[in-house]
């Protein structure tokens, strides 16, 4: 599998992210049973969906049984359904690098998610969320969005970089706990942009964030709350942008930091703080 | 004379006609009414199922133009003096106009201010005897395709003052316009035009008010605001609608280089109300934004703030608060947008809200865009509720159960209400207590 992580090298998604879990997924071929349909009349590989020709091709009901799972598409277009029972760790690698991709699925259980979404064609990635789950996502260059719908207890965080892409999350919390926290960060000719909504019920609680890094382009954050009683345990909801101030990159250039190493300094000090708040695993 | 039934070219020429207006402002108006026509309803704005435009009063003719409290008739009188306006105006105002359904009735400015240059006139007044200065702003800064209503308000427009403070003039007393509708099944149209010139200062107050009615009305304002080099204007609204009114206004102010806007808003009444200022900012422009509402059981209360950034270090600042009662339901709907080239421009927008009771309903939608990679935005927003312990605390004290509450939603918006000259801080409190001693318990 060719090797492409042009945004490794940013200290500002390594130290938001777990960045090794997403290497793993990246490099996951995955392992899919297909009930119902034989693989190899879609994949010349049996541990990957793969669709090839020119043809519009559908395929339902995929029932994963791994915990990898690697979803591309090779021509034409290709759309996919696929429900994955959840214990434990799980990756999902979706891949529109060489012609449009929509994946539709489901996830239900407990246990955490390493969710990248790799492409330069149109992308669309649908997902139900359900349980006691941690999302990590990793949107990269992709034109398209990607949209979460989630009721259990979530932490939902995620990068999106390059690209056109639009990230839609949309929370419902009833005696259940959400934590959504995205950072998006802009390049030259990309425009992103994150649409969390938190859906507040009883006993509900939801702290939206979505933080803003601009080295180009344009970013864009709407993070919406909606609390329909007061008898809520909590809603938040914030945007923020990583951009250091003036004092800062004065203070630490004038202790030797090059512009470069001040703001990735800052930058990293920065989401490290921001991260201790959410979860002593980060 | 009444206007009312269909909403067409004949209709618009016939209240052009009425007001003797130029050409130019009957083929804007006639513009204006061809794009409502075609633009389609905007899918955020409710209410307006109940209504029907064309059974309502569009423009009610009044023939009174007064200058002096005395030459009004008593029947129009008294409806300002149960406000008090006429001891507010002595006391503390440098000028004060006011409306009785589509038309301002009365209009007075301290002479002094006059020999400086300051104008204070009815907007259809202004049209007449300024057009050149009327023509240059009018419907260029809030334009009639914003949307579908802003298309209906420019066709129907009847009522609003119109104020210019030359370059240098600082009035240092409020200037009020005071709205009211004093019948139900009315539509208000009413639009005010403020021009700054370069270096004066202006603090403007806008006061609506009505009785509680049966059937709907409907009010769609429009408030412009041009603010040239290093002026500061602070507009201030209190709106007081009576339960039946749906409220929809449409502000914005073009801040120039260095100047300074500041809206503060203030939302009582009204059954369902959609208010966002707005401001257009240019180098180094300053705007502030401060505003509260109250949704009582029944209502739903929009307000929100729409900031463009266009200028190099040009900042911004929202504060929003807002209260559910009952199954009222606030909503904050903002956008602030850094344009390319704004460098290091920057905003922050808080946003809170309390809920009173556990049906009451409070919905965030904030928009940030940035495109200017130097811009920053802080946004923040929180939900607080009534909780069983602030009760059972100022209970225990002796605070009957509405007094408590009344005390806890005065709090809650106490730095907002700091925003407001203290005359009207004090206007705010009682309101707000009488708010919520007479809707909830």
């Amino acid at each position: 599998m060719k090797k492409y992580l042009p945004y490794g090298d940013s200290p500002t998604i390594k130290s938001y992210t777990r960045w090794e879990r997403f290497e793993e997924a990246l490099k996951s071929k995955g392992e899919i049973r297909v009930e119902g349909v034989e693989p190899s009349k879609f994949s010349p590989f049996e541990d990957e969906l793969w669709w090839s020709g020119i043809h519009f091709q559908r395929a339902r009901g995929f029932r994963a049984t791994s915990k990898k799972i690697s979803i591309r598409s090779k021509g034409g277009i290709a759309f996919a359904h696929v429900e994955v029972p959840l214990d434990g760790e799980l990756f999902i690698f979706e891949d529109s690098t060489e012609s449009p991709l929509s994946v539709s699925g489901s996830i239900k259980g407990k246990g955490i998610v390493y969710h990248v979404l790799r492409g330069r064609n149109p992308h669309f990635s649908l997902w139900k969320v359900e349980g006691d789950v941690t999302v990590h996502t990793l949107v990269e260059t992709v034109d398209g969005f990607l949209r979460y719908r989630g009721r259990g207890n979530i932490d939902a965080r995620g990068v999106s970089r390059g690209g056109r892409s639009d990230v839609y999350h949309v929370f419902e919390a009833e005696r259940t706990s959400i934590s959504n926290r995205h950072l998006l960060v802009g390049t030259d000719g990309s425009f992103l942009v994150h649409r969390p909504l938190g859906r507040v019920h009883e006993g509900g609680e939801v702290f939206l964030e979505t933080l803003l890094h601009k080295e180009g382009g344009m970013v864009i954050g709407v993070p919406a709350v909606e609390v329909y009683t007061s008898r809520v345990k909590g809603a938040r909801h914030a945007v923020k942008d990583l951009l250091p101030s003036e004092e800062q990159m004065f203070y630490l250039r004038s202790r030797g930091f090059s512009p470069e190493e001040a703001r990735s300094f800052l930058l990293k000090e920065v989401t490290r703080f921001l991260l201790g708040k959410i979860h002593p695993d980060f | 004379m009444r206007t009312l039934g269909k909403i067409d070219p004949s209709l618009v020429e016939e209240i052009s006609r009425k007001k003797g207006e130029p050409e130019w402002m009957r083929r804007l108006r006639l513009r204006a009414l061809e794009l409502f026509e075609k633009l389609p309803d905007p899918e955020w704005l409710g209410g307006l199922d109940e209504l029907n435009i064309e059974e309502m009063v569009l423009f009610e003719e009044v023939d009174v133009r007064a200058s002096s409290w005395d030459e009004l008739p008593p029947e129009i009188r008294k409806f300002y003096e149960e406000m008090k306006l006429p001891e507010m105006e002595k006391r503390y105002l440098a000028g004060l106009s006011t409306s009785f359904d589509s038309e301002m009735v009365y209009t007075h400015v301290k002479k002094y201010l006059e020999e400086k240059g300051v104008i204070l006139l009815p907007m259809e007044e202004a049209v007449k005897r300024y057009p050149d200065l009327v023509k240059r702003y009018f419907g260029r800064i809030f334009p009639p395709a914003e949307h579908k209503y802003a298309a209906l308000h420019y066709a129907l427009w009847s009522g609003g003052v119109f104020v210019y403070v030359p370059r240098g003039v600082k009035v240092e007393f409020p200037v009020e316009a005071f709205f009211l509708i004093s019948e139900e099944l009315l539509a208000q149209f009413e639009h005010t035009l403020i021009v700054l010139e370069e270096d004066a200062y202006l603090h403007f107050i806008e006061g609506c008010s009505s009785p509680q009615f049966r059937k709907f009305s409907f009010h769609d304002g429009a408030v412009e605001a041009y603010v040239h080099r290093n002026a500061h204007l602070k507009f201030t609204t209190v709106q007081n609608w009576g339960k039946n009114i749906i409220n929809f206004n449409n502000k914005r102010a073009i801040a120039e280089e260095g100047s300074t806007v500041e809206w503060v808003e203030g939302s009582f009444g009204s059954w369902k109300s959609y208010v966002y200022p707005s401001v257009i900012l240019r180098e180094k422009a300053r705007a502030r934004i401060s505003n509260f509402s109250i949704a009582h059981a029944g209502e739903w209360k929009e307000s929100g703030a729409k900031l463009f950034h266009v200028g190099k270090e040009s900042r911004s600042t929202v504060t929003a608060k807002s209260i559910s009662t009952g199954d009222g339901v606030s909503v904050f709907r903002g956008l602030v947008r850094m344009n390319r080239g704004a460098e290091r421009a920057f905003s922050s927008v808080s946003c809170d809200s309390l809920l009173m009771d556990p049906q009451s309903k409070a919905f965030t939608y904030p928009h940030n865009q940035i495109e200017e990679p130097s811009a920053r935005i802080s946004y923040e927003a929180s939900t607080s509720f009534l909780s069983e312990e602030q009760m059972f605390y100022l209970r225990s004290r002796g605070l009957d159960e509405d007094a408590a509450r009344a005390l806890i939603a005065t709090g809650f918006l106490s730095d907002v209400i700091a925003e407001l000259p203290p005359e009207y801080g004090a206007v705010f409190r009682r309101v707000l207590e009488y708010n919520f001693r007479g809707s909830v318990g």
